[in-house]
């Protein structure tokens, strides 16, 4: 299979600090990654330096380099040229806690969409709902699109985000931590939806939860320290003991 | 036990206070209803004239308070239209797009601006027309542009600030989201930060709107008088009567106890058009905030 993502001798730096070092990694179209390891240990980074997201911070410096497919063709994020706006665009990108904006949930749709793809009226409302009806929560808030996002319960606003994310036509879905905030059957949801999703989208996810990982991974990179210590393939994951050497291990 | 009875005291000091701040509000108002009962009346503000002719048809009022209600109007009219954009425009400058020691030189410029004496603007003012006049422009004189131009550096700093601090308080997950979809930089300021900070600019234009309303400093320097032929500024470059200037001459100056009250009732005027003012702000912010909400 192609590869979507390919990372190359990444460095990232903030300030004086090394939060990643010589990360190589590569993952492919109908694969869910996930990365584990404890806080601080440069997963958040490694996942944002995907998307360039790393730059919006002060001091913030990067080396190496990484390879996406953007419509098919394989370009480099940090080559001289590259847009940005074009990158961030392929990447969907879905937050820790639900960033839904505070606006209705029609609002939530259209300002992305109108800015980013320049979509008419016509054309946003059935995008929106293809969207919702992905994930699963048109039926519950077709008939008040004008009610503000924020009234959802946290679970709702978390498929929402994933509906913006979807709406605006990723080439790969970059998730971080997506159900760190939410109970445990919003939980539940969420994984059954990640699940799904990854039949369509390549997923880079960021979790929190050695459970998690093994629940819905394809394949787990552990990170510590800033470097990945160690890659599990599904058939690993399905065995316990290892997952329980692992938690020993690292946690 | 001490810290039950400091909770009792904290709470009871917090209620005491706020009940103080609507004391006094309800006394000024009711003290300047009661010294002004007198004289309020359509006499008060057009005279002998009848107030069509005074309002459309540009005849003299010459005994009301009129041109200066039409002064003061246009007055924060003129100096909001610079200030107000000016201001946003700068607060946005500094939180979205200035950096580093560039920034931190701006936000020390604000501070000295925001903390510079009216009087001295009026004098820059006055400065500025008599330089004017001894090189590139020997007519230039002080008049309603020169006071609204002082006015809106008076204020300036308050629209920035505001502006600044509204932006800079929205959450840090808000700022990252128009740049994770793909925005651009402007996009996202233009779509999602500026409407999500509107509240808070507006609170920054409220405390413009009623700066200007009332300074006196500034105006009696660049171009206020006590009468000014009975109608309202016809130019910007005309002198011009403003309630504050109106209120502090009858007050040095009134010979009756009916002048007295004139004045008195020139301020309760002067309340009720600043509130007026906020009032047309707010409800102003909340339609464009629904606007983008809905």
């Amino acid at each position: 299979m192609e590869s979507v993502v390919n990372v190359q001798g990444l460095s990232v730096w903030f300030g004086d600090t090394r939060v990643l070092e010589d990360i190589d990694l590569e993952f492919r179209q109908g694969e869910l990654m996930v990365l584990i390891g404890p806080s601080g240990s440069g997963k958040s980074t490694l996942l944002r330096a995907v998307n360039r997201m790393n730059e919006l911070y002060d001091g913030v410096r990067t080396a190496g380099e990484v390879t996406i497919a953007i419509d098919g063709r394989a370009e480099r994020a940090y080559g001289s040229g590259a847009s940005v706006a074009r990158l961030r665009r392929t990447a969907g990108m879905v937050f820790q806690n639900p960033n839904v904006l505070p606006t209705s949930i029609r609002q939530n749709f259209s300002i992305p969409l109108r800015n980013v793809h320049g979509l008419g009226r016509n054309e946003l409302e059935a995008c929106m709902e293809e969207a919702l009806r992905d994930v699963e929560l048109w039926d519950q808030v077709k008939d008040r699109l004008g009610a503000q996002a924020q009234s959802l319960s946290g679970g709702q606003q978390q498929r929402l985000c994933f509906a913006r994310a979807l709406a605006l036509r990723p080439g790969v879905l970059l998730l971080d931590e997506p159900t760190a905030s939410l109970d445990f059957r919003a939980t539940n949801r969420i994984e059954d939806l990640i699940v799904r999703l990854k039949e369509r989208y390549p997923i880079l996810a960021v979790s929190h939860s050695l459970g998690q990982a093994s629940r819905i991974a394809d394949t787990v990179c552990v990170l510590s320290a800033g470097r990945i210590v160690r890659t599990l393939e599904r058939s690993a994951l399905q065995d316990p003991g290892s997952v329980y050497r692992l938690a020993e291990e690292f946690f | 036990m001490v810290r039950r009875v400091a909770e009792i005291l904290l709470v009871i000091t917090s209620w005491v206070s706020s009940l103080g701040v609507v004391a006094v509000v309800v006394a000024l108002v009711a003290f300047l209803v009661y010294r002004s009962a007198s004289v309020l009346d359509l006499q008060l503000f057009f005279g002998d004239v009848a107030w069509p002719d005074a309002v459309f048809g540009g005849a003299r009022v010459l005994h009301g308070i009129w041109p200066a209600i039409a002064g003061t109007l246009i007055l924060i009219a003129a100096s909001s239209a610079v200030a107000i954009p000016l201001g946003i425009a700068a607060g946005v400058f500094i939180s979205e797009y200035a950096s580093g020691r560039f920034r931190a030189t701006i936000t020390f410029l604000v501070d000295v601006l925001a903390g510079t004496p009216s009087i001295i603007m009026g004098l820059f003012g006055f400065s500025m027309i008599l330089l004017l006049r001894q090189t590139i422009a020997p007519d230039a004189g002080t008049g309603l542009l020169v006071a609204a131009v002082c006015l809106a550096l008076l204020v300036l700093p308050y629209m920035i600030r505001a502006t600044q601090n509204a932006l800079e308080g929205l959450p840090a997950e808000m700022r990252l989201l128009g740049a994770s979809m793909g925005m651009s930089h402007s996009q996202s300021v233009l779509r999602i930060l500026i409407p999500a900070a509107s509240r808070g600019i507006l609170s920054g234009a409220v405390l413009s709107l009623g700066r200007a309303a009332e300074d006196t400093a500034v105006i009696m320097l660049t171009g206020a008088v006590a009468t000014a032929g009975g109608r309202g500024p016809q130019s910007l470059t005309d002198k011009f009567e403003a309630l504050p200037f109106k209120i502090f001459v009858i007050a040095a100056e009134h010979n009756t106890a009916e002048e007295l009250s004139v004045g008195f009732a020139s301020a309760l005027v002067l309340l009720v058009l600043t509130a007026s003012l906020f009032s047309l702000t707010f409800i102003l912010q909340r339609s464009l905030e629904r606007l983008w909400k809905a």
